[in-house]
């Protein structure tokens, strides 16, 4: 808006390559104090940006919670939002006038009345592929499927669309189709685009796909009102949760996520911290180091506990530039503070990994940012009665499934991040074969088109894709849980199904 | 695990481990528990908390009676020390209807003349005891103070960590596959794979799975296991202390608050027989939770955790089958609770005790419990099945 001030706090304002496209500025209240934000941020981060650091204290011993993941994924920001507590801040938009409060503890029952009962639950039967998850493999998946017809509805937790993509700064490799070229959020846009262009597919936003029922019936529970889905496939594809180490201090506010401070820097452009510390070199690690370096943070270390920093040479090489230290071998020990964190201690590891006593360093820091990997979503998945099984490689509890993505459970495919962590690109390929795999099934009038095309994308996916020794693992892990068609019937007979779609 | 043992119990939900316990306090030393999933996989895990002695039979009232009695001595002792507690913070029933009212009055008497001393509340009494109730519509109420709640987790525990502490040995995941008998005696059971377990005492306490093994040696014990359905919120802090009971409105929707802040929430819902575990259904959520919101209309801003599927074991009479199995010496039946199995618990272990070591329990009551009241036709009437 011209002639008014931009807002003085953790936004940033100058940035090397990014621009920060902000809506316009809504007051909201914190404890009754006027918070000023840009609509398009989520509460937590306009919170973020305006120095609250502390949302609620924890239940049993009074202690200090905040911003953490930024995507919906964990309860670290929860707060009262309009009378209702345990509201997840980061996944809801900040609106004018609306009244967040702080939660002390275990939350008294809700001044608030209204809500879901408001309205009756809106049956959807007949819908062709229920889509759960709006990043990239649930877009991907959406448009593939719709493309050759059939009718989708995405339901996404998020207010926005694009998932984990509209952080992503970073150009993607590889051809035009791929999205070579563009950046994270760019890419984003496109399916967005794509996705709101096509006339049957319908999208809830801030809606939860939080069951599976007999007779194939799929909850939804929506901002205001409950959906009750009868579709005849789904394709999950719900992404990944970050993972945490343990230690003492690692729930203090000022401990976050890599993927939370990306969110906060690279979505909103808020500056999660000014002198940050590092934990895990392996590619996010890195990368965000080097994203925190030109918002103008300062990387006062990295810590791996390998004796070899873990991210890719380019990567790596960029941050070498900058001098960042990376302290290999070492471990982190504890983060102190009161309510933020204000620094934190790391201690070096012998060839066992136990901390060597009396290696101890200081290092004062305002953010402890943990970059150790991430873990698929499958609990929708499990519950649903899809048999999984762990594998390292993949960060986890995963699905067991067909090369078209279908799992034990006969109509749901899976995609993306909760199929076994790869990254985007791998995640849209995945999700246009598992909408292939939909329309196949489905006998659409040119179900012969989608097979070629499916047969195509996995033989790039399988033998030019992933045959980069630098992806070895994760192929590896996907070898391992991909099954024949004979198998999955195998399967089926010993752990049936309590649902099944796709008839 | 054991190949020969003296009383071999199958099923470690809290009847088998209450069992186990009651016996070990007779001087039974080995005894052998085997269930086919984990600890109180069972009915006992998947039970709503609630604790109650008024029924509408003599035989449920004097046992309650009993077994509520119990649950305090045991909490107040090394159980307790151990995890398991009763809070005995009542049962609060509403009527919206006056005929309903009136029902309660007679209701009441007849706890009170079996000695339960349930009592007709007015709405202000009502208000004190559920502070956060709308009481709009309200035709009455009754409030039975002896009644409560009891987390089963804790209690199975506490429990297993007794009966194991004093040498029986407990063993999950082995599914008991056949009863074994020679001449009209119980010798044991066959588990999965085919091996086989010498015992001279078997106890079955196997919930939903009971009726399975018992046909294996010829027994027919008549239940059904209805699926029952409940649910758990996000925790808050306390809001109310006792169970309540939306008596008018059919399948009798109840809520309580549990220990550590969730809203359990249940209500009965038609079901075919034998549905299942796995078989949620979308409707129930909304079937259970809607009523209770003319009463509590902030339960709409709160968020369900989880929603599980349990069964009822159910008899014809709606009492369990307890005691010896009179064609086959030394097999015994603890089972077919029709959804009281869980506050039973502690009357149960005690009873079936009795009659493996003195042939007779204490409680005439229990006598007439036993499997051959459906061949003599002495069925027992209940009315009062709650959610």
């Amino acid at each position: 808006m011209p002639g008014t001030p931009p807002l003085k706090d953790r936004r940033i304002w100058e940035h090397p390559i990014l621009t920060f496209k902000r809506g316009r500025r809504v007051k909201f209240y914190f404890n009754g104090n006027i918070v000023e934000g840009y609509e398009g941020e989520s509460i937590a981060a306009a919170l973020y940006a305006a120095r609250y650091d502390v949302f609620s204290r924890s239940p049993y011993k009074g202690r200090a919670r905040g911003a953490f993941c930024m995507i919906g994924k964990c309860s670290s920001c929860f707060a009262i939002v309009d009378g209702v507590p345990n509201t997840r801040t980061c996944v809801e938009p900040i609106r004018e006038g609306v009244k967040v409060e702080f939660q002390e503890g275990l939350a008294e029952i809700p001044s608030a009345t209204g809500g879901l009962e408001g309205k009756d639950e809106e049956v959807i039967e007949g819908v062709d592929v229920l889509v759960i998850g709006g990043g990239p493999a649930g877009l991907a998946a959406a448009i593939a499927a719709a493309k050759h017809g059939l009718s989708v509805l995405i339901v996404n937790e998020h207010f926005k669309l694009g998932g984990q993509l509209i952080k992503q700064t970073h150009k993607f490799f590889g051809s035009k189709d791929l999205f070579g070229g563009l950046r994270g959020f760019q890419v984003a846009e496109e399916l967005e685009n794509k996705v709101r262009s096509m006339r049957n597919v319908r999208v809830l936003l801030q809606a939860t796909a939080y069951g599976f029922f007999r007779d194939g019936w799929v909850g939804v529970a929506g901002k205001d009102r409950l959906y009750r889905v009868k579709p005849r496939f789904v394709i999950a594809a719900p992404g990944a949760a970050e993972r945490h180490l343990a230690f003492p201090g690692n729930d203090l506010p000022g401990v976050m996520g890599a993927g939370g401070a990306q969110t906060l820097m690279n979505e909103y452009g808020i500056l999660p911290g000014d002198e940050v510390l590092v934990v895990g070199s392996g590619n996010v690690g890195v990368i965000v180091s080097y994203q925190l370096l030109q918002a103008g943070a300062k990387v006062k270390g990295i810590v791996e506990i390998l004796p070899y920093i873990g991210a890719w040479f380019v990567h790596a090489a960029k941050i070498r530039r900058y001098g960042v230290k990376v302290y290999t071998r070492h471990t982190i020990k504890e983060v102190w503070g009161k309510d933020r964190v204000e620094g934190a201690t790391i201690v070096r590891v012998d060839e066992h990994f136990k901390p060597v006593p009396g290696s101890e360093t200081d290092i004062p820091c305002d953010l402890v940012l943990i970059a150790v990997g991430l873990t698929p979503d499958t609990r929708l998945l499990a519950q649903a009665g899809a048999v999984v099984t762990w594998v390292p490689e993949l960060g986890g509890l995963v699905p067991i499934r067909t090369k078209y993505l279908e799992t034990s459970v006969p109509g749901l495919f899976i995609a993306g991040d909760a199929s076994g962590i790869e990254e985007a690109t791998t995640a849209m390929i995945e999700g246009e074969i598992a909408g292939l795999s939909a329309v196949v099934r489905a006998g659409a009038d040119d179900a012969g088109n989608a097979a070629e095309r499916r047969e195509a994308l996995l033989k790039f996916l399988w033998d030019e894709y992933r045959a980069s020794p630098v992806v070895a693992r994760a192929k590896a892990g996907k070898l391992k849980v991909t099954v024949s068609e004979d198998e999955m019937e195998r399967i089926r007979v010993s752990n049936p199904p309590p649902v099944r779609f796709g008839s | 695990m054991r190949e020969e043992v003296e009383v071999l119990i199958i099923g470690a939900g809290i009847s088998g481990l209450a069992i186990a316990y009651s016996l070990q306090k007779r001087g039974v030393k080995d005894i052998l528990i085997l269930d086919e999933s984990y600890i109180g996989a069972g009915s006992t895990g998947r039970c709503a908390t609630g604790i109650r002695a008024s029924f509408t039979s003599k035989e449920h009232v004097v046992l309650m009676k009993h077994s509520i009695d119990l649950w305090k001595k045991y909490a107040a002792g090394e159980l307790g020390r151990a995890g398991l507690y009763y809070d005995q913070s009542g049962y609060v029933w509403v009527a919206t209807r006056d005929e309903s009212a009136e029902f309660f009055e007679k209701l009441a008497k007849l706890h009170n003349s079996l000695g339960v001393n349930t009592k007709i509340i007015g709405i202000d009494e009502l208000k004190e005891l559920v502070p956060p109730m709308k009481v709009d519509g309200v035709a009455g109420a009754m409030f039975d103070p002896t009644a409560g709640k009891s987390y089963p987790f804790d209690t199975i525990f506490a429990f297993l960590k007794l009966v194991k502490g004093r040498g029986a040995e407990v063993v999950t995941r082995v599914k008991v596959t056949k009863i074994l008998t020679s001449s009209g005696k119980v010798t044991g059971v066959e588990v999965e794979g085919g091996k086989i377990i010498k015992a001279s005492t078997v106890v079955v306490a196997a919930g939903s799975g009971s009726r399975e093994l018992l046909g294996s040696v010829g027994v027919k014990l008549p239940i059904e296991n209805i699926p029952r359905h409940a649910l758990i919120t996000e925790p808050y802090k306390e809001a109310f202390k006792p169970l309540v009971i939306d008596w008018d409105t059919p399948g009798v929707p109840y809520i309580v608050q549990s220990k550590e802040g969730g809203f359990f929430m249940g209500r009965d819902v038609e079901e075919k027989p034998e549905l299942p575990l796995t078989s949620q259904r979308i409707d129930f959520m909304p079937k259970a939770v809607k009523p209770l919101t003319k009463f509590f209309p902030w339960l709409r801003n709160i968020r369900v955790l989880r929603y599980w599927v349990g069964y009822y074991v159910t008899t014809p009479d709606h009492h369990p089958v307890y005691g010896p199995v009179k064609e086959v010496e030394g097999l015994y039946i603890a089972a077919g609770y029709s959804g009281h199995g869980y506050m039973m618990g502690p009357i149960t272990g005690e009873l079936l005790a009795e009659w493996i070591l003195n042939r007779k329990p204490h409680i005439p009551e229990a006598e007439r419990l036993t499997l051959d009241r459906f061949e003599r036709g002495a069925l027992i009437k209940e009315l009062a099945v709650i959610g």
